[in-house]
């Protein structure tokens, strides 16, 4: 009887280790094992920490199967089943929805004796359909060639190149990897490289002291191209004796620096102090030829590690989803080796990119949701999991209530909640400590029962949930203010669109985010993709909250009207019709010169913008291509709020970011109606909306302003915004010379011409051209 | 489905106890709101208004919730508005599907505020700023709005939030 117990146990033992995707696996090299903590590590000491990110601001990635929505015939995987004499013959074939097909392999299992048998197949869940696809890159350029060439202008940096943006040091093409780090001079350069050194050494050193691994942990045994020799052997024994204060003292200003935030502190890198002018002194008297000259030479300039992401299923009861408590589900890891030092390098980029006061001010923003931003580069005991979650849990579990029922459920608005209340962790954690109720207490049971009744008849389907690592969380807040990284819709379309599908679950055969593949981080990048982005079946960024919501299901189809429309003239039109001031029937010719420039950028894709715009906040298209061309020169990836790149925190909007260009024609739309009560009745409304728009700031009949305005119109104004630049210029021969008055808010100078056409004068030449297009359609 | 199983004593207790959690559920649950809401905010990112940095948590919540109790009232427009010192003013009290849920905007047109001269006797921007201000005071508490219990915004671009914000703050403006 004992044998037969002491089996099952073993049997049950050796079910959980082979079920479970956990299984530790080494890092590929360059990436060392010692110098990065276990999956295990990961999954009891790192992942709870995102509890201390609020809720709704947790990043968590969705991917939802494009081809099962929208394509039949492909992705439905089928086994052979007949009879085999050999593992060649057990194939399984995918069929894609581009209409290839992939296949993978069986076992054939023969009984003794006999020379036929059965074929099993690897069971995995959750799996992926197809691979993803590169995009080609080799067709770049900043400014396209012809209307048909559209498809070729390509946001910079390239979505592909970004995951070498940051570690590559411009080895075999310095143009397009790595380029940025040309402009980083020697001193820079050894700078943030001893620090790298510095760091890793630091963190074996945490790592041995506490028996745990700081959040900004550095790989100490990633090795180096000078002679194979690791980080912390090149520390050790070249760099340690010599430089060892000064490396200390820029990692703890570096440290000081992110932990005030900016509290009578100066920003690290980029402030002129004795220890860096110590430290160039030394790189600039030094010869390259020395030992410790190369090995520095040959450290990473961010640092290393080999960092994981969570990966598990969600399963969905109609519209309402939520993370998988089931453990057979798919819980796994990604490997994403590229996160770390993207992160460090961007957010030196950003602090370089920014005034300190406007880095300052954002960064304590994202502090406020994300508190882990202050130590995400500290390799001190202090970033410890156990010093963290001391120092920032200051939650404490609620008794249950009949008042606090609802959020354990639904993670909604509760301020317990709010504050580190959810409960999406990885096993390893007690329900508790994420605030759930006991499992074994009778309402978890009673409440599992129920729900347990509910799936029995509710149809459910899985989907692959993602969520990144604490420095995952983090990267496209502070990338995306520095540079686009994305490609137009066009170029995705055209490579992405029938082909990838990056969708999991149960019937899928690979896992694309699972271990040992690469580059992992890619799927990062995808994310990025938002609902407006109808690229592909995107994977949806989502927050905790809107899984209980269930808010994201209707992403597609809130937006599905809206990211495309026509540009139609009618509307226009009417507000001609309507009068209120008297327009030529063509503009002066110097603008009409300026408008044939600018014309091509009006291609159908940019006019489908302005058009959805126009179809939601019913302002005319045509009012959308002037302000986009007196904003941003018509340029696509710029805003209509202010001609910042997309992406940029915008002042005038209450530093939104904005991600697509159509998210800013709507915020222009909503605005220009919203300065004139909402109904743009007429020219002269339109004309006054336009100029409030714009603040009014260069209306040219200004009292008492402190030089001759040589302005060509008459003073006093008509009306309101009759004499603004901003929507008037060159529209009239009144309006032929106009004059730009402030060098900047508050400071008054001598009027300098303004020589373009104004936001109302360009919409009018889009007007006429739209009309001329609809003539010459047959 | 066994139906033999709902003879069970058990069964049926845990039946009763789920259904009437269910019930709960139903009953305490803030449940989010439908399609129509989720619309307002669809497109446009979170804001992260500066002026709301230094406002705290309380005083956000109740001037959301006012804010909501009120936005029937609004937006009141008034253009036309002639002031002391032959300036004609647009005064404009709204907000935006975009807006945070917290602020109000106060937007007055017709000023220039891009003057660095902050003496009232000297400056008749001010002056005329002043008048239209407290004549949308009186027409938010003709409408039973309490001017108090609301964040204001002064506008779109920077300096018209800092000269008008300084203004209102130099001239005592709000009550």
């Amino acid at each position: 009887m004992k044998l037969l117990r002491l089996s099952f146990l073993f049997l049950c033992t050796m079910y959980y280790v082979l079920g479970t995707s956990l299984v530790y696996a080494a890092p590929p090299k360059p990436f060392s094992e010692e110098g990065n903590p276990t999956d295990e590590y990961h999954l009891k000491s790192f992942f709870p920490l995102l509890r201390f990110i609020q809720p709704e601001k947790l990043i968590v990635f969705e991917n939802e199967d494009y081809s099962r929505d929208y394509q039949d015939n492909c992705g439905e995987t089928t086994y052979y089943t007949g009879s085999c004499a050999s593992s060649t013959e057990c194939l399984a074939s995918v069929p894609q929805c581009s209409g290839d097909s992939s296949t993978f392999s069986g076992t054939c299992t023969i009984p003794e004796g006999s020379t036929s048998g059965t074929c099993s197949y690897p069971k995995k869940n959750p799996t992926i359909m197809v691979d993803p696809q590169s995009t080609d890159f080799s067709k770049d350029s900043s400014i396209p060639h012809s209307p048909d060439d559209i498809t070729h202008f390509l946001a910079f940096p390239k979505y592909q190149n970004e995951a070498l943006r940051y570690q590559n040091p411009g080895g075999d093409n310095p143009i397009s990897w790595g380029a940025h780090n040309l402009v980083l001079d020697n001193c820079e350069q050894a700078a943030r490289k001893l620090m790298v050194a510095y760091q890793a050494a630091q963190t074996k050193q945490t790592v041995k002291n506490t028996g745990e691994w700081p959040l900004g942990w550095v790989d100490w045994g990633y090795v180096t191209r000078y002679h194979d020799k690791t980080i912390l052997e090149i520390w050790d024994r070249l760099l340690a004796l010599q430089f060892s204060d000064i490396a200390s003292e820029l990692v703890l200003a570096r440290s000081a620096f992110f932990l005030s935030l900016g509290n009578n502190t100066t920003p690290p890198l980029t402030s002129d102090t004795a220890t860096r002018r110590e430290l160039c002194q030394i790189i600039e008297s030094s010869s390259p030829s020395e030992a410790w000259r190369q090995a520095l030479d040959a450290l990473p300039l961010y640092p290393p590690s080999y960092r994981k992401d969570y990966v598990r299923t969600s399963i969905c009861v109609y519209s309402s989803c939520s993370p998988s408590q089931d453990s057979d589900a798919g819980q796994t890891l990604y490997n994403d080796p590229s996160v770390h030092p993207a992160y460090a390098a961007a957010i030196y980029d950003y602090l370089q990119a920014y005034p300190l006061s406007i880095s300052l001010s954002y960064l304590g923003r994202l502090a406020k949701d994300n508190p882990l931003i202050r130590y995400s580069l500290n390799s001190s005991s202090l970033a410890t999991p156990k010093n963290l979650t001391k120092t920032l849990f200051a939650y404490k579990l609620t008794p249950f209530t009949f008042a606090n029922f609802g959020y354990v459920y639904d993670y909604l608005n509760k301020k317990e909640v709010n504050s580190y209340g959810y409960t999406l962790q990885p096993e390893g954690l007690s329900q508790e400590e994420g605030g759930a109720f006991p499992n074994e207490s009778l309402v978890s049971q009673a409440i599992n029962f129920t729900y347990g009744l509910v799936d029995s008849f509710a149809p459910t389907t899985n989907h692959l949930i993602t969520i990144p690592e604490p420095l995952g969380q983090l990267i496209h807040l502070i990338q995306e203010p520095v540079y686009e990284s994305r490609d137009p819709l066009p170029e995705l379309e055209d490579e992405y669109h029938k082909t990838l599908s990056n969708i999991a679950d149960a019937k899928s055969a690979f896992l694309l985010a699972g271990k040992g593949i690469s580059p992992a981080d890619a799927k990062r990048r995808m994310a990025y993709f938002t609902c407006q982005d109808p690229y592909y079946s995107s994977p949806k960024e989502t927050g905790v909250k809107d899984y209980a919501l269930g808010t994201r299901i209707g992403c597609y189809s809130d937006t599905a009207s809206s990211t495309t429309g026509k540009c139609d003239p009618v509307l226009f039109t009417k507000i001609l019709e309507s009068g209120g001031y008297n327009i030529p029937a063509k503009p002066l010719a110097k603008a009409e010169a300026v408008f044939s420039m600018y014309q091509d950028r009006l291609t159908p894709e940019q006019l489908n913008v302005y058009g959805a715009a126009s179809a939601v906040t019913g302002v005319p298209c045509e009012v959308f291509a002037g302000i986009h061309y007196v904003e941003g020169l018509l340029d696509p990836q710029k805003s209509l709020v202010s001609g910042r790149p997309l992406g940029t925190p915008e002042p005038d909007a209450g530093n939104q970011v904005f991600k697509t260009l159509l998210d800013t024609a709507l915020y222009a739309g909503e605005h220009l109606k919203g300065k004139v009560g909402g109904n743009i009745k007429d020219v002269k409304t339109l004309i006054t909306a336009l100029s409030r728009y714009n603040g009014g700031g260069n209306s040219q009949c200004q009292l008492d302003y402190g030089y001759p305005i040589p302005y060509s119109g008459t003073c006093p104004p008509d009306f309101e915004g009759e004499d603004d630049l901003y929507p008037m210029s060159w529209l009239d021969d009144g309006h032929s010379s106009m004059y730009l008055l402030y060098c900047d808010d508050n400071l008054a100078c001598e009027p300098t011409p303004y020589e373009a056409p104004g936001a109302l004068t360009f919409a009018l030449m889009t007007h006429d051209f739209l009309l001329n297009q609809e003539g010459s359609q047959p | 489905m066994n139906l033999e199983l709902l003879k069970n004593k058990h069964v049926q207790l845990a039946l009763g106890i789920s259904l009437g959690i269910l019930v709960l559920i139903l009953l305490f649950s803030p449940h989010p709101a439908g399609p129509a809401s989720r619309d307002d905010s669809r497109a446009l990112p979170s804001p992260y208004r500066p002026e709301l940095q230094s406002v705290g948590d309380v005083r956000r919540l109740e001037a959301s919730n006012y804010r909501r109790s009120v936005q029937d009232q609004l937006p009141i427009y008034q253009d036309d508005i002639q002031t002391s010192v032959g300036i004609t003013t647009t005064l404009n009290l709204y907000f935006l599907g975009s807006d945070p849920p917290e602020i109000v905007r106060f937007e007055i047109y017709g000023v220039s505020y891009l003057g660095r001269d902050n003496s009232e006797f000297t400056n008749k921007n001010i002056t005329a700023f002043k008048e239209t201000f407290t004549t949308g005071l009186t027409l938010l508490q003709d409408q039973g709005i309490d001017p108090t219990k609301l964040i204001f915004i002064y506008g779109d671009k920077q300096y018209v939030r800092d000269t008008a914000t300084a203004w209102v703050i130099k001239y005592k403006l709000l009550p």
